[in-house]
């Protein structure tokens, strides 16, 4: 396995532990809380605190040995395929919380059949937006991982 | 020659010389130059293209 396999197993398996703790801290039984504005905020910070953690190992690694890490062509093909999808699935994400919003502005007294967080809270909006944005990430590091196995 | 010293010549990883042998990846033009290079032949002696239709 090369250094950058390792480093994207290690962005995957960081972003989704980093996520699950935004879990534990956004939600309660099962819904997504609404949480005073203050909590919201100091969890969010405690996650880039966790989210800079966990880029500074594989950066650290890098410096100390150039030679294993540098890039060639194909492997800024395939962080290009990997960003590509990452774009698609932001893209996507945003839209469906786009078509949510509105749908549950015209439509308030439908239930939706897949469980959806409020945005018109301030938890439901930071939650679903960074849940978008691991979601993609991880999409991004699934395809890299696709690709260098294929 | 090995897989990574033909990879350190042409400035490519071992990763991507061994694709590149299982035909999972196509080379750029510049690398398939560096590799005929590296080798004392002609691109086309090296690579072949195959129409997949």
């Amino acid at each position: 396995m090369s250094q950058h396999e390792k480093m994207a197993w290690w962005a995957l398996a960081s972003g989704i532990l980093i996520w699950l703790f935004l879990l534990t801290r956004f939600t309660e039984g099962g819904r997504i809380a609404d949480l005073p504005a203050d909590h919201a905020l100091g969890t969010y910070i405690q996650m880039i605190v966790l989210w800079i953690v966990a880029s500074v190992v594989p950066a650290m690694f890098a410096a100390k040995h150039p030679q294993q890490t540098g890039k060639d062509e194909r492997d800024r093909a395939i962080d290009a395929l990997g960003d590509r999808w990452e774009g698609y699935v932001v893209v996507t994400a945003i839209n469906v919380l786009i078509v949510h919003a509105l749908a549950r502005a015209l439509y308030s007294d439908l239930t939706p059949s897949v469980p959806m967080p409020d945005l018109s809270s301030t938890t439901g909006l930071v939650f679903a937006l960074l849940t978008t944005l691991f979601l993609a990430d991880a999409v991004k590091r699934a395809i890299v991982l696709w690709q260098y196995r294929r | 020659m090995t897989q990574a010293d033909l990879g350190e010549r042409v400035g490519a990883t071992r990763q991507t010389i061994i694709a590149i042998e299982a035909e999972k990846y196509a080379p750029s033009l510049e690398l398939a130059f560096k590799l005929a290079r590296a080798f004392e032949r002609r691109v086309d002696d090296v690579f072949q293209f195959h129409a997949k239709d």
